[in-house]
């Protein structure tokens, strides 16, 4: 053992039981799911076991907990609702999303990467807009500059010259100095201000460095062959998307593993984004996701799209859960405990049922049966023993309330988001 | 409060009270809501921005709000003062112009695309925040070119004092020749200083070169060198934030040395002065590239590049073709042939190659790009663009909502509601069986939910049926006749057309056309007037009287109250 990974891991030696590391990794799909392939679910360790679409995280459900009945927050419907998916707010409201929020109470940097998040030929577009930093934050779309991000507290095996770091601080306070000057000489222009306050801000948060959780079970950066092999290709290029969304998870999961990023969103394209499916290693349904397939009301349409959401869970379990479930957290005083023990993985949408539209919690009738639909709020991980897992729960919330949850089963509560009172849901609750 | 002048007191009105507004100009309005979900072209829903927190203090309550790019006024207004953030094209263009050396030998800026407004440009100064993920993206830019430009065997080709006397009187001819490329005026002696104690802290602990590439860095991150100054003094902006107006606004680059001098000699106080010199840029290669970029933004051609279409295998082939089509094509009506938003309409050809006409089945240019006439009734102008028709349809048919949608944003500046929650079912395309057109009026027209809406644009959208999902002329939609005829409100009077060419040539009469054209134009060009409308009302009459054409529009938006002055907070 290097004396690198000899002194991170002397912190965990003084960790008490349930001290350990929550990681939280978001999960954004986009419109929805088709209801009727979802359920029914069932009770018990494999609740399930019927669930056509939910069908990957069969083996590992005792460690998943589907909550139902969460509606958006704020009237927000659809479409729009992207943006108040991880803000609570129609139109992002005026605070950050809860995964800045939480990185904030938590002193650690928020990752958040992106499979094809946005359409090349249109930009990045409010049908984009996920997740906000003080301002809408575009997802780092190559894997491998994700990567670099996650590991960069490793450092590199040519450390920077002391002082180098020091003159880079020194840069760093004159720009600092510069947008202090500048923001008092624009007092009486309040847009103007509120501009370079951001930016004051973002260069102190440079100046002060990236923080990473104080527990770090990695000397080095693991080998990642799903992110190398995108080496040459676009990752903006949708037949390179199923190869893209593999790379995001594998370098993800292994930043959850070592420690190195302790709160990850990865967003997967955008609101309604026209994606081929088709792309190799796909689900072999070479259609569009949001047109035709997610928007289908016949059956075989629902099908289609019930297997194309159902391929993203696949990944998700094949390239993290698995590897999660089975790898003994090193910074867990507990070796029976799992990495997944000590994560939640919080798979959402922006839209209850694809082709109903709903943001909310109602009934789609289906071959004149009433189906009850929701926002998919998929709950995978024990969150350090914060959530009893194994089982579906039913509520009546917004998805507001359930940021709240999340942020207070990684140990940094939220009790208001933008100027509204949230509140965990009890009932998830172990 | 939003406000409405009286040109567009109606149509807020009703936008105020009603989910959506049905698209009569003349102000007549229905309430309602829906789409089919498919709307991916240009979207209308409202943005976050770093400063909506920002209380409206600073706003003159005698300026009117752009929320309606197609409203005008009787007489123009000025906006407020700005702070504009480059760019990523501008920052990137900046540095090659400060360090022309690294042309061909520096990847680029690490920025990535700039957050796109709600009315659909990405150079709305209001979105373009810096905030951590830029911050770090400006540093790590600045340090790459800083080690680049103060690397051994370029830094004395740079700065021939570094060879032969590196000392704080070389680092001060540094600061000053670098620090003006990219302040764009020359530095306060108080910023010379600091920036000097900055190099001399540095030097002191390393060497000459270290501590010029540190000044660099800090330089290139300067909230100075980040954002062009539309600040001003008592109300006028200065000569040099006139020069730089003038040179990112119609060039895309930072002005010259030779632009700055003449503005702070007084050139650029004269409003005819500086339509010259906008002139002057839009004649460039980089005027060519703002103005190109306008209208990919506008009417969003350039997603053709990106759509797939599996049921049309040659259309991968061609797509980009296609896009160059509409730039070529846009480049010859606009620029070449000084037209408006008229010709822009109404033009009976295109630009194509062989490959494109191949694809079409019209026109034999011999080689490369030629103008080449439409046949009869095969649309006119922008709207018969195969990359637009393309671009708003669906990966297995047409789309008239999208289609629709277009003109009815895009083109009338009018907005519609997201869609809402429980759409109803459009069957699936049945060839042969069911037209498009009857797919959707079942869906739409037949459902009080959603007539609401799409009646004010569905029938637009209907007129362009005789082009299938790849931009081609169908004469009949697999064996079914084609109904491409539609009505709706345009100025006040009931307008009926059938077929895409009919529709662009009413379009083309109607005032609102042109004032959307103008409005939009105005919001690109003025960086988004700092959510002021009605900044160029005397060039938009021009426009609309037909007295010149949009190039020139755009030049004119030099000429303004505006581009000089600001109102006070």
């Amino acid at each position: 053992m290097s004396a690198t990974l000899a002194y991170r891991l002397a912190s965990v030696a003084g960790a008490a039981p349930g001290d350990a590391n929550v990681r939280l990794f978001t999960f954004y799909v986009p419109h929805g799911l088709p209801i009727e392939h979802v359920g029914p679910l069932g009770q018990g360790g494999d609740f399930l076991a019927n669930s056509t679409v939910l069908a990957p995280f069969a083996e590992f459900s005792s460690h998943v907990t589907v909550a139902r009945g969460i509606s958006m927050n704020d009237g927000a419907t659809n479409h729009a609702a992207i943006r108040a998916t991880l803000t609570g707010f129609a139109d992002g409201g005026t605070g950050d999303s809860f995964d800045a929020e939480i990185a904030r109470g938590l002193g650690v940097d928020a990752h958040v990467v992106g499979a094809l998040p946005y359409s090349p030929g249109s930009g990045f577009t409010s049908d984009a807009f996920l997740v906000k930093h003080g301002s809408w934050v575009r997802p780092i779309e190559d894997p491998a500059a994700a990567a670099d991000q996650f590991f960069a507290s490793l450092g590199s095996s040519e450390p920077a010259e002391m002082s180098d770091l020091e003159f880079r601080q020194r840069t760093l306070e004159l720009t600092e100095g510069e947008l202090e000057t500048l923001h008092g000489e624009l007092s009486a222009l309040n847009h103007e201000q509120d501009k370079l306050a951001l930016h004051l801000e973002a260069v102190r948060a440079l100046k002060a460095g990236g923080s990473g959780p104080a527990i770090i079970s990695c000397d080095e950066r693991p080998s990642l062959p799903a992110v190398d092999a995108l080496a040459g290709l676009d990752v903006l290029d949708p037949a390179n998307f199923g190869r893209v969304v593999d790379g995001h998870l594998e370098a993800a999961a292994a930043a959850m593993i070592c420690g190195t990023a302790q709160v990850i969103t990865m967003q997967n394209m955008w609101v309604n984004a026209d994606v081929n499916f088709g792309f190799e290693g796909g689900p072999g349904v070479p259609k569009g996701h949001h047109e035709p397939v997610s928007h289908s009301w016949d059956a075989a349409g629902r099908a289609e799209f019930a297997t194309v959401q159902s391929w993203f869970y696949e990944r998700l379990a094949e390239k993290m859960i698995r590897l999660l479930a089975e790898t003994p957290d090193p910074s867990d005083d507990d070796p029976t405990r799992s990495v997944l023990d000590n994560s939640l993985i919080y798979i959402c949408s922006e839209v209850s049922d694809g082709a109903n539209h709903n943001s909310d919690a109602s009934d789609v009738w289906l071959d004149g049966a009433a189906h009850p639909t929701s926002l998919p709020a998929i709950l995978i991980g024990g969150a350090g023993g914060y959530l009893e897992t194994g089982r579906a729960v039913d509520v009546s919330r917004f998805n507001t309330d359930m940021l709240a949850t999340i942020a207070e089963a990684m140990g940094a509560p939220i009790t208001e988001l933008g100027g509204q009172s949230v509140s965990a849901i009890e009932e998830l609750k172990a | 409060m939003k406000r409405c002048t009286l040109h567009a007191l109606l149509p807020c009105v009703f936008l105020s009270i009603a989910g959506c507004y049905n698209g009569n100009a003349d102000g007549s309005a229905q309430s309602g809501g829906d789409t089919d979900g498919g709307t991916d072209g240009a979207s209308t829903d409202d943005a976050e921005t770093a400063s909506d927190s920002a209380s409206d203090s600073d706003s003159d309550d005698d300026a009117p709000e752009n929320d309606d790019p197609g409203a005008s006024c009787d007489a123009s207004t000025i906006g407020p003062p700005m702070l504009r953030r480059l760019t990523a094209s501008e920052y990137e263009r900046t540095v090659l112009a400060a360090f022309p050396e690294l042309e061909g030998t520096w990847d680029g800026a690490g920025l990535g695309p700039d957050p796109v407004s709600h009315h659909g440009f990405d150079n709305d100064a209001e979105f373009l925040a810096v905030g951590n993920q830029v911050a770090a993206e400006i540093f790590d830019t600045a340090v790459d070119v800083s080690a680049l430009v103060t690397d051994p065997s370029r830094l004395p080709n740079l700065l021939p004092c570094a060879a032969s006397s590196p000392d704080a009187s070389c680092a001060e001819t540094f600061v000053s020749t670098y620090g003006r490329r990219f302040f764009h005026r020359d530095l306060t002696e108080a910023e010379l200083g600091r920036y000097l104690d900055h190099y001399d802290g540095v030097a002191a602990e390393s060497d000459f070169a270290t501590g010029i590439r540190w000044t660099l860095v800090a330089l290139m991150q300067s909230p100075h060198a980040v954002y062009r100054s539309e600040i001003g003094v008592d109300g006028d902006l200065e000569p040099w934030e006139l020069a730089t107006a003038l040179a990112y606004s119609f060039s895309g680059g930072p002005p010259t040395d030779e632009l700055l001098d003449r503005a702070i000699a007084g050139e650029f106080e004269d409003p005819e002065a500086r339509v010259q010199q906008a002139r002057a840029f839009l004649a460039t290669p980089g005027g060519s590239q703002v103005l190109d970029e306008f209208f990919r933004q506008w009417v969003g051609y350039a997603q053709v590049s990106t759509k797939q279409r599996n049921d049309a295998p040659q259309f991968d082939a061609v797509r980009g073709f296609m896009e160059e089509e509409t730039q070529r094509f846009i480049n010859k009506v606009i620029v070449e042939e000084g037209g408006d938003v008229t010709d822009l309409l109404t033009a009976s050809y295109t630009v194509m190659n062989p490959e494109l006409a191949g694809y079409y089945g019209f026109g034999a240019p011999s080689q490369g790009f030629e103008e080449v006439e439409r046949p009869a009734e095969w649309g006119l102008g922008l709207l018969a663009q195969g990359s637009i028709l393309a671009s708003y349809a669906l990966a297995d048919s047409s789309s008239p909502t999208q289609r629709g949608l277009l003109v009815y944003e895009r083109l009338l500046c009018r907005e519609t509601p997201p869609p809402p929650g429980n759409i109803p079912m459009i069957d699936p395309p049945s060839p042969g069986t069911t037209t498009t057109r009857a797919r959707y009026e079942e869906a739409h027209a037949g459902d009080p939910a959603c007539a609401g809406c799409h009646a004010s644009f569905d029938p637009l959208g209907f007129a362009f049926e005789h082009f299938d999902n790849v931009g081609r002329y169908r004469a009949d939609e697999s064996g079914l006749a084609i109904d491409a005829s539609g009505s709706m409100m345009l100025d006040g009077n009931a307008v009926e057309f059938s077929g895409a060419s009919e529709l662009s040539t009413q379009l083309s009469d109607v005032t609102r056309t042109t004032d959307c054209a103008s409005g939009l134009a105005a919001v690109y060009f003025y960086g988004g007037g700092g959510g002021t409308g009605c900044l160029a009302e005397e060039a938009r009459t021009a426009l609309r009287d037909g007295d010149i054409g949009l190039a020139e529009f755009v030049a004119q938006l030099a000429g303004t109250e505006h581009f000089a002055t600001r109102r006070g907070p």
